[in-house]
């Protein structure tokens, strides 16, 4: 018999969803000269297969040819970790002030993200003749998140992230987005037929109730972003699903899992698709579960 | 020229739960990287005594010197914890645990272990540091992580790129998971060896073995 899963309690969800298409994205040699020019640096730009990349020997910016996304970061001149770094905490508030400023200048046009978390970039050093190891703080990562019309924007492919220093400069940063198209609206499965999807996916195949223990714990609605190098023509809306499973072997298996909140066979992407293509829309990204 | 191998496990055969992706992941990383493919393991090929130390802890059965320790980097892709890794098939028990690895005293330099929380902060010196015989990075995640299909082959592209293995690394992570996940890796210095700046074979320096190590540097942080 197969594994029974504890599922919270479904939730109303909207019944039907807008679809996003994504537009293709072009970097042209001058967009990505002017977005070195805006990021403080100038160079040569460089064609590294998946990235232009500008590097002055100070400072790299990495476009994504795939998308409109970069990362932008000063060298690493240090001898190790602890080049830069201090000892104890730095200044959460300080470290959002500068970020704002960042990505009020460079987030994407018409976009507001909101912070998501403040996180420390930890170092720890154990030296083998003492016995207590050492920590270091060698900035804070202040990281955004999107929304469409109020639904969160999930997975890799959709995020900002601001590294503040301790002296309280910005010493990197990323911008990983995709530019959405309106392309109408499709139906979404309930919440009950996401369960019934997810407790029938290949993640519990072969667990029974002798064997396991799972139980979901949070679900959510939302587009999901894949990597920015990877090609994508439809925010593919999802329920995400996070919870624990246990087996003897494995007492406790965290997982995060996709399943699609649309029938994907049903989608139309309206008129930017060429006449009876929806090839995107019936793609299933390998992330998505079901 | 620089030597590879991955391993990988989908099918947990009833122990764990399955996983989707980690073929594609592994796979990705040993058709991208430069260097020689030496072995492809994956399913119930995949062994947990390809990982471990003959004679050391409990079973002692490995075969490491045959395996991956007789190559430069190996990529790891399947379940995890703070102190081993997961198989599907009892080779010789399911899991290969800290304790019965020691790595880098061959050939091993890097390994990449795509698996939850087995670089979870608290007491990771503890847990790994009798691993580095050697080795100069280990590569992980402090918390939980996706079962996804593009790491491997990310992480290949930048060391191919000239990014240092840290900085690859760091990439490679931040490219495939949200930003409540948390990459992390473990290094090793030794007297008058540093491998901070280490690159893949061909694409930069790349520091002598640490055989000895002086001190360990774990870091981490949002991807």
């Amino acid at each position: 018999m197969a594994l029974s899963v504890d599922f919270p309690a479904a939730v109303d969800t909207r019944s039907e969803i807008a679809l996003f298409a994504v537009r293709p994205t072009r970097w042209e040699t001058g967009d990505v000269t002017e977005l070195a020019r805006r990021l403080g640096f100038v160079g040569e730009v460089a064609d590294r297969g998946l990235w232009h990349v500008v590097d002055d020997g100070r400072s790299t910016l990495e476009v994504y040819q795939a998308t409109p996304s970069f990362r932008y970061g000063r060298r690493d001149t240090g001898e190790n970790e602890a080049a830069g770094a201090v000892e104890g905490g730095l200044d959460a508030d300080q470290a959002r002030a500068v970020a704002e400023g960042w990505v009020g200048r460079f987030a994407p046009a018409g976009t507001r993200p909101d912070v998501h978390s403040v996180s420390e970039l930890e170092v720890l050093v154990s030296e083998r003749t003492t016995a207590q190891p050492r920590r270091l703080v060698a900035g804070l990562q202040v990281n955004y998140r999107f929304d469409l019309d109020g639904v969160a924007l999930l997975g890799p492919g959709a995020k900002i992230q601001v590294v503040v220093d301790p002296a309280g400069e910005v010493s990197g940063a990323y911008r990983f987005w995709r530019d959405p198209r309106p392309a109408g609206q499709a139906r979404t499965i309930s919440v009950d037929e996401a369960y019934s999807r997810f407790a029938a996916s290949d993640l519990l195949a072969g667990l029974t109730d002798d064997t396991a223990r799972a139980q979901v714990d949070e679900v959510r609605l939302g587009y999901l972003s894949l990597p920015p190098t990877e090609p994508q023509g439809l925010l593919t809306p999802v329920f995400e699903l996070r919870g624990v499973l246990s087996t003897e072997l494995h007492p406790r298996h965290e997982f995060v899992s996709y399943v699609a909140a649309i029938n994907l066979n049903d989608v139309d992407l309206g008129d930017g698709a060429a006449k009876g293509d929806n090839r995107w829309g019936r793609l299933r990204p390998s992330l998505v579960t079901a | 020229m620089a030597l590879v191998g991955v391993e990988w496990v989908r099918q947990y055969n009833g122990l764990a739960g399955n996983l989707t992706n980690t073929k594609a992941q592994a796979e990705g990383f040993l058709n991208t990287l430069s260097g020689t493919a030496v072995f492809n393991w994956g399913d119930n090929n995949a062994w947990d005594k390809d990982f471990e130390q003959a004679g050391v802890g409990s079973p002692g059965d490995g075969d490491d010197s045959i395996w991956v320790d007789n190559v430069d980097f190996v990529f790891f892709s399947g379940h995890g914890s703070p102190d081993r890794f997961y198989f599907g098939v009892s080779l010789d028990d399911s899991f290969a645990k800290n304790t019965e690895i020691n790595w880098g005293d061959d050939e091993l330099e890097f390994i990449a272990l795509d698996a939850c929380n087995v670089l979870e902060r608290d007491g990771v010196f503890d847990r790994w540091r009798p691993a580095f015989r050697g080795l100069h990075f280990m590569l992980g995640f402090h918390t939980t992580t996706s079962d996804e299909a593009n790491r491997g082959r990310a992480l290949a592209q930048y060391l191919n790129a000239g990014w240092t293995v840290r900085e690859a690394w760091i990439r490679a992570a931040q490219d495939t998971e949200s930003s409540s996940t948390q990459w992390a890796y473990l290094r090793a210095d030794g007297v008058n060896i540093s491998t901070y700046n280490d690159h893949w074979h061909g694409k930069g320096p790349l520091a002598a073995d640490p055989d000895n190590p002086t001190t360990l540097w774990y870091a981490r942080g949002a991807c």
